[in-house]
């Protein structure tokens, strides 16, 4: 092996360590969408439908999310091998985001040399970001992938001009498509740009390419047809700038060119959120909003790469090859659906954006190495930066592992595993839940791992699928099945109700109201790790 | 200026207060206050040409420069305010023009970048409560979750006090707090304004990269200069950076200047025009007092409360003021000028007997029911009649006016 090779392994064992161990218990907790795409694709290997009932669904209806369906029918096949646990619903996420690992190298390589894979792969074997959605059951990072390998095919293509490469890339492209709503948008802007600055390159070859395009295009159909029905516009609408005012916006203004201008407000909102992808402080300090999309003190890469994704860009936008072409359309296009979206540094919907940003950080690295005339230096300067990435990959394993776990596992929905548990262990008539703060449904199913033929033929409410499944984006869901019901408890009214197990989200049910009253027994307090109180199981005597 | 933007802040007040002591009553008004600032901001101006044309020799780049630094919302805004930021960016500019042979010289790079480590070093060092306080969460957290390793290796003072200054940087480098009033992630408690327009961006771009010679020095070692004292200080508002402006606007004018030659005509008149219809639009929302930030210090309550009180007030009239009304005292004395009979502190008129003619009390949004004004159908309390009310939007309160039956 050469010392390259060797590098290279070693650098993608850590990132395969990183993304494969415990992957079942951290993080901590099992989000509800994980608990969705887990249950659905157990329930498509089992009897080819979705929980609705469904015969293999183009998307999948959940809470209304409509997931694109690649990841479920991947991990169908995985729970069908390995069971139905979180580490079954997690591991095609995580060998994606190990593909991921090799796919940059060989990128980068090929956009620039060797060295810049092998610190483009250091880049992202330990960032915060990558191996934080590596470790969840998210189909965004398996669209990422499928881009990533789309990408390199296609700049392959460029210079081979071999059409298996056309081919392969256009595949890849689309099962991205199928993977995440945000590639819908992005893979098509991607490939009208690029292919508009190759056009002359493009038409010598067209005619060897119109057999495969056509035959994509047939492979896409049924998610195109999709997008002019609510289930595959309805969660993009949802979340999108257009469904509120813009900011500034003042329907009592006086000064209407500015405070009703939506046109001019839109554009400036539109311009804030997407500069918002690239700002600094977002990228290397505050991370996600959102608790359960980001780790303690880590935002989306380590602070010390500041300086190299600066060097990086500039260089990307300064000296251009056909291939750096591509990467910069694959940056700057990469944002566009999330800023497309109301929530402000969304890093899930802007996911496909830190890919290319990390090969830009690892060029910045290579960049600042050859500014060093002496050996002494280049060796004493990749010394300091081994020692930064130990350190801080040193801190992000105790943020991650330790301090993530105990302060968000609310976010991540911790506690359902065991209340299925011991609420399905205890003798009840019936088990009644009330936790408005989650898809409490969704768990039972999942940890109850209950099947779905039998699912299917006790749910309440659910109805024909085929009435509604893809033409409305009402809110669908189960009231119960067998004899568990999901509602609100009027508590006062049921308290007498004798054999009736509740579960209460802790906060909805204070301890004086179980304590003083000898009919009602306290099954099990669930906490969170750290130690305060998350669910109640409560059993009326 | 006294009217744009609206309303005092604490410091105005008490600026203006100082300033009556030597001069009289006549200037306790908002334009006398802020006058020296305007001055300064407008002598800063002439300062950045006079360096600029020293140091590059170049009347152009220097007219830019100038211009960029003049006509940036960031500049204006508080030179029409009390703003220590102007008085710092005044000297500033004014102690590099006196020793610009040093600001200017390659050789004092490693110098000024040795004082930013340091600095960013030593603060990190520096205790501090938050550092404190977050340590501790950090390691009661690991313990409670069953960490048993010792935390220190992982949490402790140098890493989050290292982790604090890395918070200062980072939160200076935004897009949207420079570019868009902080939308869309604003800071808590921090005042956003828009501080460039968004056309500056690729002209900060193009001056990254075609800064030439001296002035690139002089980018170079005031940035680090500057940033040595962000760090170490822990500044993040706009009056408290804004010396910053110095290299920013620099930069912005390196890359207009580049970008003002014959073969880019096309290009640098869209971006001409993009520049006038950004100013043209931001001078109309902020002449029009419509672009003020949640945490603005300013607080316009005090210009229609304080007269409507006076001309309620009967003389000699007792008159008992709530400090709930947030520092109340300062405007007061600088809106009646003459406070002889008002009170000023906490009260409440459920739990004590209150013994004034007048009353200035207060009434939250969304009130507890223990509020002493709260009332369950939306009335006002039977014992009080009220004679006026203004709505506190600093504060999202109500100030309420009123005499006891």
């Amino acid at each position: 092996m050469t010392k390259a090779q060797v590098i290279v392994f070693f650098i993608l064992s850590i990132g395969i360590l990183l993304r494969v161990l415990w992957l079942g218990k951290y993080p901590t907790g099992f989000f509800r969408d994980e608990a969705a795409l887990g249950y659905n694709a157990y329930s498509i290997w089992l009897t080819g439908k979705d929980e609705f009932g469904l015969r293999l669904p183009t998307v999948f209806r959940s809470f209304e999310v409509f997931f694109l369906p690649l990841y479920v029918y991947l991990t169908a096949i995985v729970t069908g091998f390995f069971g139905l646990s979180e580490a079954s619903t997690r591991l095609v996420s995580s060998i994606s985001g190990i593909f991921s690992l090799i796919i940059i190298y060989l990128t980068a390589s090929k956009i620039w040399n060797k060295k810049v894979g092998i610190l483009s792969l250091l880049v992202l074997a330990i960032a915060p970001w990558h191996i934080f959605y590596s470790r969840g059951a998210f189909e965004g990072n398996l669209a990422l992938t499928l881009f990533s390998g789309g990408f390199y095919f296609w700049i392959k293509f460029k210079d081979s001009k071999m059409t298996i490469h056309f081919l392969i890339s256009l595949v890849l492209f689309s099962l991205s498509m199928y993977s995440y709503q945000a590639e819908r948008l992005v893979v098509p802007l991607f490939l009208l740009a690029s292919s508009a600055v190759w056009a002359k390159g493009l038409l010598t070859i067209s005619r060897r390419l119109v057999i495969p395009s056509i035959m994509i295009l047939i492979f896409l159909s049924p998610l195109i047809s999709l997008t002019f029905k609510p289930g595959g516009y309805h969660r993009s609408l949802g979340v999108s700038i257009f469904s509120e005012e813009p900011p500034g916006y003042l329907a009592d203004s006086e000064i209407s060119l500015i405070h009703k201008n939506k046109v001019y407000l839109r554009t400036r909102q539109f311009a804030s959120l997407y500069l918002s992808y690239f700002s600094p402080r977002n990228l290397f300090l505050k991370a996600d909003d959102n608790k359960q999309r980001s780790v303690e003190n880590f935002s989306v890469f380590y602070p010390f790469m500041a300086p190299m994704l600066f060097l990086g860009l500039l260089n990307l936008l300064k000296k251009r090859s056909r291939n750096k072409i591509d990467l910069a359309f694959w940056v700057f296009l990469a944002p566009v659906p999330a800023a497309l979206t109301s929530d402000p540094f969304h890093t899930y919907r802007s996911l496909l954006l830190y890919t290319p940003l990390a090969i830009c950080v690892g060029f910045g690295i290579y960049s600042l190495i050859l500014a060093f005339t002496s050996d002494f230096y280049k060796k004493a300067f990749l010394c300091g930066l081994i020692l930064l990435s130990f350190v801080n990959l040193y801190l992000f394993a105790f943020d991650y592992f330790v301090l993530t776990s105990t302060l968000r596992a609310r976010e991540w929905d911790y506690g359902y595993k065991e209340i299925v548990k011991v609420a399905v262990a205890e003798s009840s008539q019936k088990i009644i839940v009330d936790d408005p703060w989650t898809e409490p449904y969704i768990h039972f199913l999942f940890f109850g791992k209950v099947n779905p033929i039998i699912y299917q033929e006790s749910v309440q409410n659910l109805g024909n699928p085929l009435d509604y499944y893809y033409n409305t984006g009402d809110e669908i869901r189960p009231l119960g099945f067998g004899k568990i019901e999901f509602r609100k408890i009027d508590w006062p009214a049921e308290r007498g109700n004798s054999g009736v197990v509740f579960v209460f989200f802790a906060e909805l049910l204070p301890k004086s109201e179980y304590e003083s009253d000898p009919n009602v027994q306290l099954v099990k307090e669930i906490k969170y790790p750290d130690g305060t109180a998350a669910y109640r199981i409560v059993k009326i005597k | 200026m006294g009217q744009i933007p609206a309303g005092l802040s604490l410091q105005e007040a008490n600026f203006g207060l100082f300033l009556s002591k030597m001069f009289g009553g006549f200037v306790l008004t908002a334009l006398f206050v802020r006058i020296p600032f305007a001055l300064l901001g407008l002598s800063s101006i002439f300062l950045m040409f006079i360096l600029v044309f020293r140091v590059s020799g170049n009347f152009s780049l220097a007219f830019l420069s100038t211009a960029i630094l003049g006509l940036s919302p960031w500049h204006i805004h508080e030179s029409r305010i009390f703003s220590l930021g102007i008085v710092i960016l005044f000297s500033f500019v004014l102690l590099i023009l006196a020793l610009s042979m040093v600001f200017t010289a390659k050789k004092f790079v490693l110098p000024f970048l040795l004082l930013f480590l340091a600095s960013f070093s030593v603060s990190s060092l520096l205790e501090n409560n938050e550092v404190r306080n977050r340590v501790n969460y950090e390691r009661e957290s690991a313990f409670k979750s069953g960490f048993r390793f010792p935390t220190v290796l992982f949490s402790n003072k140098v890493i989050e006090g290292v982790r604090s200054r890395e918070e200062i940087i980072f939160d200076n480098l935004d897009f949207g707090n420079y570019l868009f009033g902080g939308h869309p992630r604003q800071r808590w408690g921090i005042e956003e304004i828009q501080k460039f327009y968004a056309v500056f961006l690729p002209l900060f771009l193009v001056g990254i990269s075609k800064i030439k010679f001296r002035i690139k020095y002089l980018v170079l070692n005031s940035g680090l200069l500057i940033a040595a004292g962000i760090v170490f200080f822990s500044l993040r508002s706009p009056s408290a950076t804004l010396l910053l402006i110095f290299p920013i606007a620099l930069i912005i004018a390196s890359g207009l200047h580049f970008l003002l030659k014959p073969n880019k005509k096309f290009f640098t008149s869209a971006l001409l025009s993009i520049f006038a219809f950004e100013v043209f639009i931001w001078s109309i929302n902020y002449f029009s007092d419509s672009s003020e930030s949640l945490f603005s210090p300013r607080r316009k309550i005090y210009q229609e409360l304080v007269p409507a009180l006076v001309a309620l007030r009967q003389p000699e009239e007792k008159v008992m003021v709530n400090e709930r009304l947030g520092d109340p005292e300062p405007f007061f004395k600088f809106y009646s000028k003459n406070t002889n009979g008002f009170e000023f502190r906490n009260f409440n008129i459920k739990s004590e007997k209150i013994d004034a003619d007048l009353i200035v009390d207060v009434l939250p949004d969304a009130p507890s029911p223990k509020e002493a004004l709260y009332e369950e159908n939306g009335k006002w309390p039977e014992e009080i009649e009220v004679l006026a009310v203004f709505y506190d939007e600093n504060l999202r309160q109500k100030a309420v006016v009123y005499n006891l039956k």
